[in-house]
């Protein structure tokens, strides 16, 4: 992991605001904001937020042992793949 | 044609196909800077500066690269399609469209062996799926998730049969590649016609109970599916085993250049007229890459 577990949160965060198309800003997701549930981020996003991951970590993700559970919101993000960092 | 004879007219089709023969090179005789793998106007760099920075061997290296992308990006969304048609095989009371949801699989079945086959023996591996799936996608209305599934089933088999009939022809390309795209295109070319057949089905049933709320998420969402797979052609794996820096920011920048777009548009504009002439427009002025 090349980057630590707080600094991931917030790009993580930035990330999915500039990605979520619908207007959401960065302040305005939560460690806890349901991100599923309120489609800021959806399957078609997927793809897209574990390369930023992976750039993030600098190594691979195997993406195939992966739910939608792994999404739910900022926290559980940081602690599926920066454990590690924490 | 009613629906159920041209579906019976599917089903004969596939019941006389016979299974491709492929000239497989050994893998020692592939070299991805000797010939080009992909069109080179297809290659996904094409119209960025980076393309223009990359001599002749980096650009037939690229192309090498993004044929496995390419192959493996079929093989991992062929195992959704098959999942969903055994899905919908299991509960369709139509013994017709149970018969072609047999062939199909079959036939997504044939062509992920054939793609995985190409992408072991000469790149040595398939490239990752980065796909996870959420049931909150799409809304809970009678029929929008199976309308869904044929949707975006068409509109991805339609993307890649563009490619697939361009590569086919293209005699700058190895004969293994060109027979996969061929023998690909010639199973697509009749699941494009079932696909469209269970969108009309389906959206005739189902669209005049719908909300103009849930037409435009129905809209919404297959645009972004679009866009998505548009993103899917610019393979930071690929960019990566081809040599290339800052392969994310290479895939952003291929995604959003005008000549992916225009590429993107040209593969889908059969499907988004036939989406737009149902009264399920994808985008308006042609663009549905955004």
């Amino acid at each position: 992991v090349t980057i630590s577990a707080s600094e991931a949160r917030e790009a993580v965060r930035i990330f999915i605001a500039e990605s979520s198309g619908d207007g959401a800003r960065a302040e305005e997701i939560g460690d806890r904001t349901p991100l599923v549930e309120r489609r800021l981020l959806t399957s078609l996003m997927v793809a897209d937020l574990l390369l930023f991951i992976e750039e993030l970590r600098g190594v691979p993700i195997e993406a195939s042992s992966l739910g939608p559970g792994c999404f739910k919101d900022i926290d559980t993000i940081v602690s599926t793949f920066f454990e590690e960092a924490t | 044609m009613e629906t159920a004879t041209v579906i019976e007219a599917l089903n004969a089709a596939s019941a006389r196909q016979r299974r491709c023969v492929l000239p497989w090179p050994a893998a020692g005789e592939v070299a991805p800077e000797s010939t080009w793998w992909t069109s080179p106007e297809l290659v996904s760099l094409v119209g960025t500066p980076a393309w223009q920075a990359c001599d002749l061997a980096a650009r037939r290296r690229l192309s090498f690269y993004e044929a496995a992308a390419f192959f493996s990006m079929n093989v991992h969304n062929e195992r959704r399609l098959i999942a969903g048609a055994r899905e919908r095989r299991a509960r369709t009371a139509d013994p017709a469209v149970a018969a072609y949801l047999d062939h199909f699989a079959r036939e997504e079945d044939e062509h992920s062996a054939m793609f995985g086959e190409f992408c072991q023996r000469y790149a040595g591996r398939l490239y990752p799926d980065r796909s996870v799936a959420f049931a909150s996608d799409v809304a809970a209305a009678a029929g929008e998730e199976d309308f869904v599934f044929f949707a975006r089933v068409l509109l991805f088999e339609e993307i890649v049969d563009a490619f697939n009939v361009a590569m086919a022809r293209d005699v700058r390309l190895p004969e293994i590649v060109r027979a996969i795209h061929r023998c690909h295109h010639r199973d697509e070319a009749r699941h494009l016609v079932f696909g469209r057949e269970m969108v009309q089905r389906l959206w005739t049933a189902h669209a005049p109970a719908w909300p103009a709320a849930t037409r435009r998420a129905l809209g919404a969402h297959l645009r972004a599916f679009v866009a998505a797979t548009g993103r899917e052609l610019c393979s930071a794996d690929a960019y990566r085993d081809a040599g290339l820096a800052e392969p994310r920011a290479l895939r952003a920048l291929a995604a959003a250049s005008p000549a992916a777009a225009a590429r993107l548009n040209l593969a889908v504009a059969r499907s988004a007229a036939f989406f737009a002439e149902l009264g399920l427009p994808l985008a308006a002025a042609g663009e549905v890459s955004s």
